[in-house]
């Protein structure tokens, strides 16, 4: 399995853009000096394309997913929400860390509208809570949980389809 | 036209992680991911100076020993993600949220530490080397507590120019 890697082609046919540094954080980010004030703009997105071929099989983490879909490169294929508890025990729901349970959004697929065209992912590993040393299959029973022998993924498990 | 550094190119933790994803020079590289206890914390100052996974803890600072805390290891099947970003002309490293199951009361934890290790057989902290360093407090009481890496991701890098 490889690691994803992705680039983000700007699109510059149009327009300037010019570097500051955030006063907080020194943080360098771009600004379009065509535009009032100094607020971050980047150069447009252009599209997205993979670094060499796209993997065959590979992992992408839940918060990515769900930045790149609401950019708009990545579509989600029938999204399934689901909430699994976060507590001590099976039948408490809510964390005491974070006042929540988990909860997780699973696909069928994810499609990456690349600049090359579309390349379609099956989603052959949710993100989910799961038995320790267990399958994907395995249910996470009072008894699981009473052992502590729980894992949480917050990842996609993706096999390419085309 | 001025100076300007290749994004390909922005952070060594970014090449760390390219071979990590190579596997090559070694097969066996992952991050570590290790939580530091709230007592005996020492300053921000004094363990930015620190070269590895043993100098860390070498002083008043301690790794948590909470029952249902053990460090987490990022292998190239982990879901580490590498984003070129030219339209920011930057780099992004992410990673999953990491989540501890039903963590037992004991240490406070106040801090997370993403280190890189070149070689996981070799089995020796001082081989570990510290990466990226994050404020993470939590007290834990048997829940789960949940690492939320920001969409962004953990590491970024940019040129200076």
């Amino acid at each position: 399995m490889t690691v994803l890697r992705l680039r983000k082609l700007a699109d510059r046919s149009t327009g300037r853009r010019e570097t500051r540094w955030d006063p907080e954080t020194g943080e360098r980010y771009l600004y379009d000096p065509d535009t009032p004030g100094f607020d971050p703009e980047p150069w447009p997105l252009a599209g997205i394309q993979f670094e060499g071929e796209p993997p065959t099989e590979v992992n992408v983490s839940t918060r990515w997913v769900a930045s790149a879909i609401a950019e708009g490169w990545l579509e989600g294929v029938n999204p399934q929400p689901v909430v699994r508890p976060a507590g001590a025990r099976q039948h408490v729901w809510n964390s005491t860390q974070t006042g929540r349970p988990h909860v997780f959004v699973h696909y069928d697929a994810l499609v990456f509208k690349t600049v090359d065209g579309d390349v379609r992912y099956a989603v052959v590993h949710q993100p989910d809570k799961y038995v320790a040393d267990g399958t994907d299959g395995d249910l996470v029973t009072p008894e699981v949980y009473a052992e502590g022998n729980t894992r949480v993924d917050w990842f996609y498990g993706l096999r390419r389809e085309d | 036209m001025g100076n300007f550094v290749y994004n390909r190119l922005l952070g060594r933790g970014t090449q760390y992680v390219e071979e990590i994803n190579a596997n090559s020079p070694n097969a066996n590289a992952a991050l570590i991911v290790m939580i530091l206890a709230t007592s005996g914390i020492e300053s921000d100052a004094t363990l930015r100076d620190k070269d590895d996974f043993a100098a860390i803890v070498s002083g008043t600072t301690n790794e948590v020993t909470n029952t249902g805390y053990a460090r987490k290891t990022l292998t190239d099947a982990s879901s580490v993600t590498v984003t070129y970003d030219d339209t920011n002309d930057r780099v992004d490293i992410d990673c999953p949220d990491q989540t501890w199951t039903g963590v037992a009361a004991g240490d406070g934890w106040q801090d997370l530490v993403v280190g890189v290790d070149l070689d996981t057989t070799a089995g020796t902290d001082s081989a570990i080397l510290p990466w990226t360093h994050h404020d993470f407090v939590a007290t834990p009481d048997g829940s789960d507590i949940t690492a939320q890496i920001p969409t962004a991701g953990f590491f970024r890098a940019s040129s200076a120019t």
